[in-house]
C-alpha cells in the first residue's frame, strides 16, 4: 500500500513535469507580447523604445526562451511560481488567495450534479423502458448540450431580472443566505452537465440491484422495497461514482473557467483568461500547475478510496 | 452587493409590524429579531456602486494602473498636480505655476495643509519622491512615458518644486495629469503608497472589487458620498443587467449597441471621447502601393460602419485633425465613401478581375490581404463590415481573429496588412499624431522614420502659432500617402443611474472629481 | 449484432436523434440549395429584423440572414466534429495499440504521455492549444482531438491486455504470423463498442468546445457561421433583438442533444450484459 502511493506520487511528479513543459511551451509559442498589455492604447499608453527594453529586462522577457524555461523550472522546484507581469503580485500567493471561491464553485456543482443525477438515475430505473426513463434521462442531457455561457446567461435572465430572485453575479464570502444565493445559478450552470453522468450511473446501478435475489425476498418479507433497493443500489454504485466524480472535479474546475467570467465569480477561472489574453506568463503556468497538480492528486485519492470502500480491492 | 437604502428598510419595517392580531408574543419576538438585524442597515450610508467590463480589475497603487478603468480609481485614492478638465488645467495639489519662456523649467507652487492619508503633511519632497518612483529606470511602472523628457527635479522649499526638461514638451502638463502624489515616506517603506486622495481603500479584492471609505479630512472638503464600491464584470452581458436590476449605479464602457435601450429605460448617459479615434489601421509597408491603400480609403463607408457596429456614437473623422480646431487645415479634403472612385484607382493601377470571382487580380496574383481582428464584441462587427466593402470593390481580404492582446501585438510588430484600431489618445493636441513617430510604441505604419521630423515639429514648442504649419503638414501627408484610413471620432458613454449626480468625466472617460460626487 | 440494432432502433428517442443527425448532414450537404440568402452577405438596411416571410430566422446586427447562416454552419460543426473525431481517434487508437502490443519501455513512455494530457482537464487542454496555435478551424479540430487523444489510447490498450491475456493468444503466436491478423481483428472487436459510444459522444462534446473557444475569442474565424460564435456574438444582441439567439441557439442544443442521446443508446444496445 505504501510503496503504491510513493510510486503514484513519483509518476504525479513527472506528469506535473510535463504539464509545466506543456502549458511553458504553448504559452511561448503563442503570439503576443505581455509588455503590450502594460502600455495598452485604450489608455493611451504612450511609451518609446528605452522604456520598453527596461520593463522587458525586468520581467525576465529579454533572456533566451530556454533560459527562462530552466529558470522557472528551477523556481518551481523551489515552490516559487514567479510574480505576475501585469500586476506584480506573487502567483503562489494569488492563486491561494482565489482558490477557495473556485473549490466552493466546483464541490456546489458538484452536489448539484449528485443530488439532481441521482434524482433522475432513480425515477428512470423504477420506469425502466417507459416514458418517465426516457423523459427523465433527456432531462438530465439537456444541460450538457447548451454552451456553458448561453446556460447562465439565460438563467440569468430569468432569475435576476424577471423573477428578481437571485442577484446576477458576484460573490459574498462565508456562510450564510446572501453567500448562497450568489452562488446558486453559478453551480447549475456548471454542475447541470454533470448531471446525466451521474444519472446514468445511478440508473444502472439500480437496475442491476433490481434484478438481484436479495431484494425480491426483502420485498417480499415485507420489508420496505424501496429503502432495501436504495441502500443496495448506493452500494453498488459507490465506486464508480467516487471514480466519476474524480474525474468530473477536474471538468468542473476547468469548466469554472468560462462559468466565472459569465457570473463575475473571483475565482482561479478567471485569473487563468486574465492571464491567457494578457499573456501572462507566470500567471498561467501557475495556475495550470496548480489545477492539474490539484486534479491529479484527487484522482489519486479517488484511487486510495477504493480499499477504504471495498475491501476486496489490492494495490499490486 | 445588496444595495439597501433607507426607504427599502423603512418599508420592509412597515410590513412587519401592521398585522397586530393574533400570538402577539411570537410576533413581537419576531419584530424584535427582525428589528435587531434591520437596524444597522437603518442607519445605512450613501453608497455608489460603479462597474467596470475589464476583467482586470484597478490596482491600489494609483500608479500602477493603466487603464480608464483603474485610473478612476487612482483618481480616488491620489491626488495629481493638477487637473486637465475640458481644455483647461486646474490646480489640484499645485496652486498655481509658472513655465519659464524657454518652456524647459516649471515652478510649481504647492498647497499647504494637504495631509496623506497616514496624517503626514504634503510637502515638495513627496512630490520628488514620487517623480523618482515612477520613473526609476530599474523598475519603470507603466505611467514612466508621462515623465520622459524630464531631466531634473529640485526642491528649493517645502512648498516650491521646480522641474527641468530636457527640452520643450507642450503637453507636459497634460502628462501630469497622470502621476500620481503619494507620501514619500511611504514609497521607501514598500508596500501600497499612501495618497492624499479624497477615499481611501477599505476592502481590496484584486480584479473582484474595492471598498473605499470617505477621507473625512480631504483638503478641498468632506465628500458627499460616504462609500463607493468598484467591482468587475468582464461579462458585458452580466454588467447591463447589473445595471438593469439596481445592483449597480454606474457601468462603465457600456456596450455600444445598449445604450439607446439603457437611456431610453431611464438611466443617464455619460458620452465621452474627443480624440479617441477609430481608423483602418493600413501595414505600409506589406501594402506598400499608395494607390491601393487610397482605393482602400475610399471603398469604405464610414456612416453604415458608424451606425452599425457604433449605433452611431461618434464623429465622422476625415482626417487625423479635429474639424475646427488649431491643429487642423480645412484644406485637406480626406477619403469620403466612393466606390467608384476605388474602382477607377484599382483599374488604373493595374488590379482587374480577370477570372470573373470578383477579386481583382495584378501580375496574376490575387489581390488578397491580410486583415487581423479582434475577435470580441463590436472589434469583430467593425471588421466584418469592413471586409463587405473592400469585397464589393474587388478587394479580397481573409480575416484572421485573436484575442485582445495577440491583435494588438500583431498589429503593432507588423504582422498584418490592414487592422481595425481604435486609440484612446490624449486629447491635446487635437490632432492624432503621437502614433505616427516612429520611436512610438504603438506605431502601427510600418513606415519607417519618415514622419518624425513632423511630428517632433509640432512638439517643439508651445505656442501653437508655431505648432500648426507642422500638424497640417503631418495631416496632408497622412492624406495623400494614405497612410491609414481614418473612420470616426469615436464616442463612448458610461451609464449612471439618475441618482447619481456631479459626476465629471475625462475625455478618455476617467470619472473624477470624486469629492462632489452625489447619490440620493 | 441485428438484435442489437432491433433494440436500438425500437427506443423513439434515438429514432429521432438519428432523424436529427440526418438531418444535420442533409443542411451540410446541400447548404446552397437549403439556405435562401447567401450567409455572409450583410445588408445594412435590414439589421436585426425579427422572423419574416423572407428571413425564417431574422436578421443579425449587420443584416445576415440567420436561418441561412445557421444551414450553412451545419458544415463547420459537422467538419469541427468528425475531423476532431477521426484526429483523435486515429492518434489514440495508434497510440493504444503500440503500447499495448510493445509493452515494456515504450508502453511506460507512451502511457506517462497520456497521463501528462489527463492531467489538463476539460477544456483547459483545448484553450491553451487554440491560444497557442491561434483562432481558426485547424486548430480548433487540433485542440478538440488532443482532448480525446487519452480516451481513445486507454480503450485500445486495454482491448490489447484483455485479448492478450486469452489463451487462444498463445495458440495464435504458435501458428506464425497469419494469425496476428486474427488477433488485430479480436482487439478491434473488442474495443469497438467503447469507442463508438465514445466517438458519438465525442461529436457533440467537439461542437460545445468549439462554441467555448469562440466565447473565449479564440474561435473559427468569422465570417464563417460557426454556430458557438453565432451565439457569442448574439449574446450582446439579445436585449435588443431576443430572435438572434433562437436559431443557432436551438441547432447546437438540437444537435448536441441528439448526438448525447445517441451515444446513450448506442451503449445500451451494445452492453455486452443486456
Amino acid at each position: 500500500m505504501l510503496s503504491f502511493i510513493a510510486r503514484r506520487l513519483l509518476f504525479s511528479v513527472f506528469v506535473i513535469l510535463g504539464v509545466l513543459t506543456l502549458v511553458f511551451v504553448s504559452m511561448h509559442i503563442a503570439p503576443g507580447d505581455p509588455i503590450d498589455m502594460l502600455i495598452s492604447p485604450e489608455a493611451g499608453g504612450r511609451a518609446n523604445p528605452e522604456l520598453i527594453e527596461q520593463l522587458r529586462r525586468k520581467y525576465g522577457l529579454d533572456r533566451p526562451v530556454p533560459v527562462q524555461y530552466l529558470t522557472y523550472l528551477t523556481n518551481v522546484l523551489r515552490l516559487d511560481l514567479g510574480e505576475s507581469i501585469r500586476n506584480g503580485r506573487p502567483v503562489a500567493q494569488e492563486v491561494m488567495r482565489l482558490y477557495p471561491a473556485t473549490f466552493e464553485l466546483t464541490i456546489a456543482s458538484l452536489l448539484v450534479a449528485a443530488v439532481l443525477g441521482t434524482l433522475v438515475g432513480v425515477v428512470a430505473a423504477l420506469n425502466k423502458g417507459g416514458f418517465l426513463d426516457h423523459l427523465s434521462m433527456t432531462l438530465a442531457l439537456l444541460g450538457v448540450s447548451l454552451p456553458h455561457f448561453l446556460l447562465g446567461l439565460l438563467l440569468m435572465l430569468v432569475f435576476s431580472l424577471q423573477l428578481g430572485w437571485l442577484p446576477p453575479s458576484g460573490r459574498v464570502a462565508g456562510l450564510g443566505w446572501e453567500s448562497l444565493k450568489h452562488l446558486v445559478m453559478p453551480a447549475a450552470t456548471l454542475g447541470v452537465a454533470t448531471t446525466a453522468i451521474v444519472g446514468r450511473l445511478v440508473r444502472s446501478s439500480m437496475l442491476d440491484v433490481l434484478k438481484e435475489d436479495y431484494v425480491r425476498t426483502a420485498a417480499a418479507k415485507g420489508a420496505g422495497r424501496a429503502a432495501v433497493v436504495l441502500k443496495h443500489a448506493f452500494r453498488n454504485a459507490l465506486i464508480p461514482l467516487v471514480t466519476v466524480l474524480g474525474l468530473e472535479f477536474g471538468v468542473l474546475l476547468s469548466g469554472a473557467v468560462i462559468a466565472e467570467s459569465i457570473f463575475a465569480w473571483p475565482g482561479l477561472g478567471r485569473y487563468l483568461i486574465l492571464g491567457i489574453n494578457g499573456r501572462d506568463f507566470p500567471v498561467v503556468q501557475g495556475t495550470v500547475i496548480f489545477i492539474s497538480t490539484t486534479f491529479v492528486l484527487v484522482n489519486l485519492l479517488v484511487d486510495l478510496l477504493y480499499s477504504f470502500l471495498d475491501p476486496r480491492v489490492q494495490y499490486a | 452587493m445588496q444595495r439597501m437604502n433607507l426607504s427599502a428598510t423603512s418599508d420592509s419595517l412597515a410590513r412587519v409590524v401592521r398585522p397586530r392580531t393574533r400570538g402577539v408574543r411570537l410576533r413581537s419576538v419576531l419584530v424584535l429579531l427582525v428589528l435587531a438585524v434591520l437596524l444597522p442597515l437603518a442607519a445605512a450610508q450613501s453608497r455608489l456602486v460603479i462597474a467596470s467590463p475589464g476583467a482586470s480589475g484597478a490596482e491600489a497603487d494609483p500608479q500602477k494602473n493603466s487603464n480608464i478603468y483603474g485610473f478612476t480609481v487612482s483618481q480616488l485614492v491620489a491626488d495629481t498636480l493638477l487637473l486637465y478638465d475640458e481644455g483647461d488645467y486646474v490646480p489640484a495639489l499645485a496652486e498655481s505655476w509658472e513655465i519659464s519662456d524657454d518652456e524647459l523649467t516649471y515652478t510649481f507652487h504647492l498647497r499647504s495643509g494637504v495631509k496623506f492619508h497616514n496624517g503626514v503633511e504634503f510637502s515638495s519632497a513627496d512630490v520628488k519622491a514620487s517623480f523618482e518612483r515612477v520613473a526609476n529606470p530599474d523598475d519603470p511602472l507603466p505611467g514612466a512615458g508621462n515623465l520622459s523628457g524630464v531631466v531634473a527635479v529640485e526642491t528649493p522649499d517645502a512648498q516650491t518644486v521646480v522641474v527641468t526638461l530636457g527640452e520643450p514638451n507642450p503637453d507636459f502638463l497634460l502628462n501630469l495629469n497622470g502621476v500620481w502624489i503619494v507620501e514619500a515616506g511611504s514609497i521607501v517603506a514598500g508596500g501600497v503608497p499612501v495618497g492624499s486622495g479624497p477615499y481611501v481603500i477599505t476592502e481590496y479584492e484584486p480584479d473582484q472589487q474595492i471598498v473605499l471609505t470617505r477621507n473625512e479630512g480631504y483638503w478641498d472638503g468632506v465628500p458627499n458620498i460616504e462609500t463607493i464600491v468598484t467591482r468587475n464584470i468582464p461579462e458585458p452581458a452580466t454588467l447591463v443587467l447589473e445595471l438593469e436590476v439596481g445592483s449597480v449605479d454606474a457601468i462603465m464602457f457600456t456596450p455600444a449597441n445598449e445604450v439607446a435601450r439603457l437611456e431610453a429605460a431611464g438611466f443617464q448617459k455619460m458620452a465621452f471621447g474627443s480624440v479617441n479615434t477609430a481608423f483602418l489601421a493600413v501595414n505600409n509597408a506589406t501594402v506598400s502601393d499608395v494607390e491601393l491603400r487610397r482605393a482602400i480609403c475610399y471603398a469604405l463607408d464610414r456612416d453604415v460602419l458608424l451606425n452599425t457596429a457604433y449605433a452611431g456614437l461618434g464623429q465622422p473623422e476625415l482626417t487625423i485633425a479635429l474639424p475646427g480646431s488649431w491643429a487642423s487645415d480645412p484644406s485637406v479634403p480626406g477619403y469620403s465613401y466612393d466606390p467608384e472612385r476605388a474602382a477607377e484607382i484599382l483599374d488604373a493601377a493595374g488590379y482587374v478581375d480577370t477570372d470573373g470571382d470578383g477579386i481583382r487580380e495584378k501580375d496574376g496574383r490575387p489581390l488578397n490581404l491580410d486583415f487581423q481582428a479582434r475577435g470580441d464584441g463590436d472589434w469583430l462587427v467593425a471588421t466584418q463590415i469592413i471586409q463587405q466593402f473592400l469585397g464589393d470593390v474587388g478587394i479580397g481580404t481573409t480575416i484572421t481573429t485573436s484575442e485582445r492582446n495577440t491583435y494588438y501585438t500583431n498589429v503593432r510588430t507588423g504582422a498584418y496588412d490592414i487592422g481595425w484600431w481604435i486609440d484612446n489618445a490624449q486629447p491635446e493636441p487635437p490632432i492624432y499624431e503621437y502614433a505616427f513617430h516612429s520611436a512610438e510604441h504603438w506605431n502601427l505604419t510600418q513606415r519607417g522614420n519618415d514622419l518624425d521630423a513632423l511630428v517632433e515639429a509640432g512638439r517643439a514648442s508651445a505656442d501653437r502659432a508655431e505648432r500648426a504649419p507642422a500638424y497640417f503638414e503631418l495631416q496632408r501627408v497622412v492624406y495623400e500617402q494614405a497612410v491609414q484610413c481614418p473612420q470616426f471620432w469615436i464616442q463612448q458613454a458610461h451609464l449612471v443611474s439618475t441618482k447619481l449626480t456631479g459626476v465629471k468625466v475625462s475625455s478618455q472617460g476617467v470619472m473624477f472629481d470624486a469629492r462632489n460626487w452625489r447619490i440620493e | 449484432m441485428s438484435r442489437r440494432l432491433r433494440k436500438f432502433l425500437r427506443n423513439p428517442l434515438s429514432s429521432i436523434a438519428m432523424l436529427v443527425v440526418v438531418g444535420l448532414l442533409v443542411a451540410a450537404v446541400f447548404a446552397p440549395q437549403l439556405a435562401t440568402h447567401q450567409p455572409n452577405r450583410q445588408d445594412f438596411r435590414a439589421v436585426l429584423q425579427p422572423p419574416s416571410q423572407q428571413h425564417y430566422l431574422g436578421t443579425d446586427e449587420i443584416g445576415r440572414d440567420i436561418y441561412s447562416r445557421v444551414i450553412y454552419g451545419a458544415r463547420i460543426s459537422v467538419t469541427v466534429g468528425v475531423l476532431s473525431v477521426l484526429l483523435g481517434g486515429l492518434v489514440g487508437i495508434t497510440v493504444g495499440l503500440l503500447a499495448g502490443f510493445q509493452g515494456g519501455a515504450l508502453d511506460s513512455v507512451l502511457m506517462r504521455l497520456i497521463d501528462v494530457l489527463l492531467a489538463f482537464p476539460g477544456i483547459l487542454l483545448a484553450i491553451l492549444l487554440a491560444t497557442a496555435l491561434g483562432a481558426g478551424l485547424v486548430p480548433v479540430i487540433i485542440a478538440v482531438a488532443a482532448y480525446s487523444v487519452p480516451t481513445f489510447a486507454r480503450v485500445m490498450r486495454g482491448s490489447v491486455l484483455a485479448v492478450r491475456s486469452r489463451e487462444f493468444v498463445e495458440a495464435a503466436r504458435a501458428a506464425g504470423a497469419r494469425n496476428w491478423r486474427l488477433l488485430v481483428r479480436h482487439v478491434f472487436l473488442n474495443a469497438f463498442s467503447p469507442v463508438l459510444v465514445y466517438a458519438t459522444l465525442l461529436m457533440g462534446g467537439a461542437i460545445l468546445t468549439a462554441a467555448a473557444l469562440s466565447f473565449l475569442g479564440v474561435g473559427v474565424a468569422p465570417p464563417a457561421p460557426e454556430w458557438g460564435a453565432m451565439i457569442s456574438t448574439a449574446r450582446s444582441h439579445m436585449r435588443q433583438a431576443p430572435h438572434v439567439i433562437l436559431g443557432p441557439g436551438l441547432a447546437i442544443f438540437l444537435t448536441v442533444l441528439a448526438f448525447n442521446i445517441l451515444g446513450d443508446a448506442l451503449r445500451d444496445a451494445l452492453d455486452p450484459k443486456s
